[in-house]
């Protein structure tokens, strides 16, 4: 239980709970409220692989086995035209870690946080500001979302378990009726995750958002501009949008484009391998760019293209492990840098691939999805897929397995090649 | 003599009928208000008790809609509770905690068993239908006229309704659903026992639509409507960048 509690933006937190529920509090009988709550109890189990960096687990301490109990209380209060949103997370979990030279140990950690804890004000009917942790995304496709530049992928954002972690978002939607939309959007403070490019401290970083819908709400584009006034995150241009030629089919991209890289990339420096930001100065224009096809029928499928110019060549990634795995000077700077390098995805090129069919069985209670990435730049690959199945007015059972294939020294083959997570979700 | 008097009552006659019979139009518009439509903007909170094959579910659902616009939030059952629908005319969009952001979904995706989105949503048949007064019909002892609509566009809910509207209230009282070819796909009843203010007056509001599926008797759905009232939604309450998530 160590890490109980360990959330250190908590004060933070808890003065905008508190300033918040006092002050919409003073509304009295007109203050509405509604709560709800999901507990998630699941089993994860993992077959490691036997990896180039840290093959000892000594220093990732990847558990082959957990327990995981994590209650997700959710409330929202409305007073007029402010809403408060409340989102806390408590979670415990016992893991079980394995080394190579044969132990085995069993570790308890929980922690408290907040995935969302926000105050929403419609000041008119063009006008919304809104401000607190909140999770502020869009986009067509389901993999990344490159036209915002704010918030990055995560490996585990597909997972039926996984709550993307809020920001410190200042932001005012500018709305003309349901069309049109100028959104600007400010993180002002640090949400205390890991650097997305090892190594750069927080500042503060914003973009602006346009956006226009058709009537009938099918076709749509976007436009996005953003950045930050240090060097940890790179100024972007993005776009995106989506046209559907027939009602169940539709087009989609969205993209952005950066003047050279502020990401890792590894150097050879006399026999070693160094983590460089060697794009830093480039003046070229790189593209992260996804494209995709979805068909929704009685199944909901999409395939898509991810086109990564400044990720890594295959060459590249191979260089890379050996920096973040190899005894040399660089090593205990190469392998944060490696683990966080600043690119969205590491390699160049992929294909994604979903599938999702609802309302299985003869009394329509089976939710079934199926995904796969390819990463064309080294043919390595990952499978995964999910049953989940209602269970009364209550309970949702669910069941995830994923596997990985490639080489040890491949992208999506280095870290485990098995994962199965088995359990429910209790909804009050 | 006779015979003029005969013609001059006749000529009366028709003109009063003439005068009697509103128009289509007028008839969808009266009927549309009742279930929601031609008002600034409604907010009701709706039950939907499906029946499946012997299976019984209920779901439950706050609405605030507008026009070709619905913001749905479910309310119950639990596992359920704080998912958000955002329809735009036939964009559906879906949103629950923890979700990474909104998803589209198509409009064919019902929210349960034989109620399609369009139900759940304001009525705005005179906007979306040509309609044409065919005959006229006794049901349960009530004068109706019955009204062919065919869709104006492809992306309405369906493809033809056959309308019967009380001849008297203006309210709509049963609906077939129609396929392109007038295959009929189910059958609906209304029923009216809320009440709204509107513009000052008091005006009757659907309360219950019981909704069969014409092949297969044993799916069915009741929607029941509880306390609607005429509100003024914004049209950017129904822009999905402004939606809370």
């Amino acid at each position: 239980m160590s890490g109980f509690l360990k959330h250190k933006s908590l004060p933070l937190i808890t003065q905008v709970v508190i300033i918040s529920l006092v002050s919409i509090s003073s509304f009295g009988d007109n203050l509405t409220s509604k709560w709800g709550l999901d507990w998630y109890g699941y089993y994860e189990g993992k077959n490691l692989n036997d990896r180039v960096v840290d093959p000892t687990n000594q220093i990732f301490e990847l558990p082959y086995a957990s327990v995981v109990s994590d209650f997700r209380p959710d409330g929202k209060f409305s007073f007029g035209s402010f809403d408060l949103r409340v989102q806390p997370r408590w979670e415990f979990t016992e893991d079980w870690i394995g080394y190579t030279d044969g132990a085995r140990v069993s570790k308890a950690h929980g922690y408290f946080d907040f995935s969302q804890i926000y105050l929403n004000w419609t000041a008119s009917d063009i006008f919304m500001f809104s401000f607190g942790l909140q999770n502020y995304q869009w986009g067509p496709a389901e993999m990344l979302s490159p036209s915002n530049g704010l918030i990055h992928f995560s490996t585990s954002q597909r997972s039926l378990i996984w709550v993307e972690p809020g920001h410190w978002l200042g932001r005012i939607n500018i709305s003309f009726g349901k069309n049109w939309s100028l959104i600007g959007i400010e993180e002002l403070i640090d949400n205390r995750k890991p650097a997305w490019i090892a190594g750069s401290s927080f500042s503060p970083r914003g973009l602006v958002k346009f956006e226009y819908r058709t009537d009938d709400g099918t076709n749509y584009l976007g436009m996005t501009a953003g950045g930050s006034g240090d060097n940890n995150l790179q100024s972007w241009v993005g776009e995106y949008a989506t046209y559907s030629p027939l009602e169940s089919l539709s087009i989609y991209i969205d993209a952005r484009q950066v003047r050279g890289s502020y990401a890792y990339y590894p150097e050879t420096v006399g026999n070693f391998v160094q983590m460089q930001q060697s794009l830093y100065t480039s003046n070229q224009i790189y593209g992260l760019t996804e494209t995709g096809l979805r068909y929704e029928g009685r199944v909901d499928s999409r395939i898509e293209y991810i086109q990564n110019d400044i990720g890594y060549t295959r060459e590249d990634f191979t260089q890379a492990v050996r920096g973040a795995s190899q005894l040399s000077p660089f090593l205990p700077t190469n392998l944060p840098k490696f683990l966080h390098p600043g690119l969205e995805l590491y390699s160049q090129h992929y294909l994604y691939g979903s599938i999702r069919i609802p309302d299985l069985g003869k009394k329509k209670l089976y939710t079934v999805i199926a995904r796969c990435l390819y990463s064309i730049t080294d043919s390595s690959s990952t499978y995964s897929a999910s049953i989940q199945r209602i269970w009364g007015d209550y309970v949702n059972l669910f069941l995830e397995a994923s596997y990985l294939t490639g080489e040890n020294n491949t992208e999506l083959g280095f870290i485990n090649e098995a994962e199965l997570m088995a359990g429910m979700r209790l909804s009050f | 003599m006779k015979t003029r008097l005969f013609f001059s009552i006749l000529c009366l006659v028709f003109a009063t009928t003439s005068v009697a019979a509103p128009s289509a139009d007028l008839l969808l518009k009266d009927s549309d208000r009742s279930r929601g439509g031609n008002l600034k903007g409604i907010t009701w909170d709706i039950e939907i008790k499906t029946e499946d094959d012997g299976e019984v579910n209920t779901r439950d659902f706050s609405v605030k809609a507008k026009g070709v616009d619905a913001l749905v939030e479910a309310t119950s059952p639990a596992r359920n509770k704080g998912e958000i629908f955002l329809f735009n005319d036939r964009a559906m969009w879906f949103l629950k905690p923890g979700l990474r952001k909104p998803v589209s979904i198509s409009a064919r995706q019902k929210l349960s068993g034989q109620a399609a989105n369009g139900d759940i949503a304001s009525t705005n048949y005179v906007g979306d239908y040509d309609g044409k007064i065919t005959k006229t019909e006794k049901i349960d002892g009530v004068d109706t006229y019955v009204l062919e609509l065919k869709a104006k566009a492809k992306n309405v809910t369906y493809d033809q309704i056959r309308y019967w509207i009380n001849s008297t209230s203006h309210l709509g009282v049963k609906a077939e659903f129609l396929t392109l070819q007038g295959m009929i796909l189910k059958r609906a009843t209304f029923e009216y026992n809320n009440h709204i203010n509107h513009e000052g007056q008091s005006i009757p509001f659907v309360s219950k639509m019981n909704i069969i599926d014409a092949k297969f008797s044993k799916n069915k759905s009741a929607i029941t409507y509880m306390n609607p009232k005429e509100e003024a939604h914004p049209a950017s309450l129904f822009n999905i960048n402004n939606v809370n998530r």
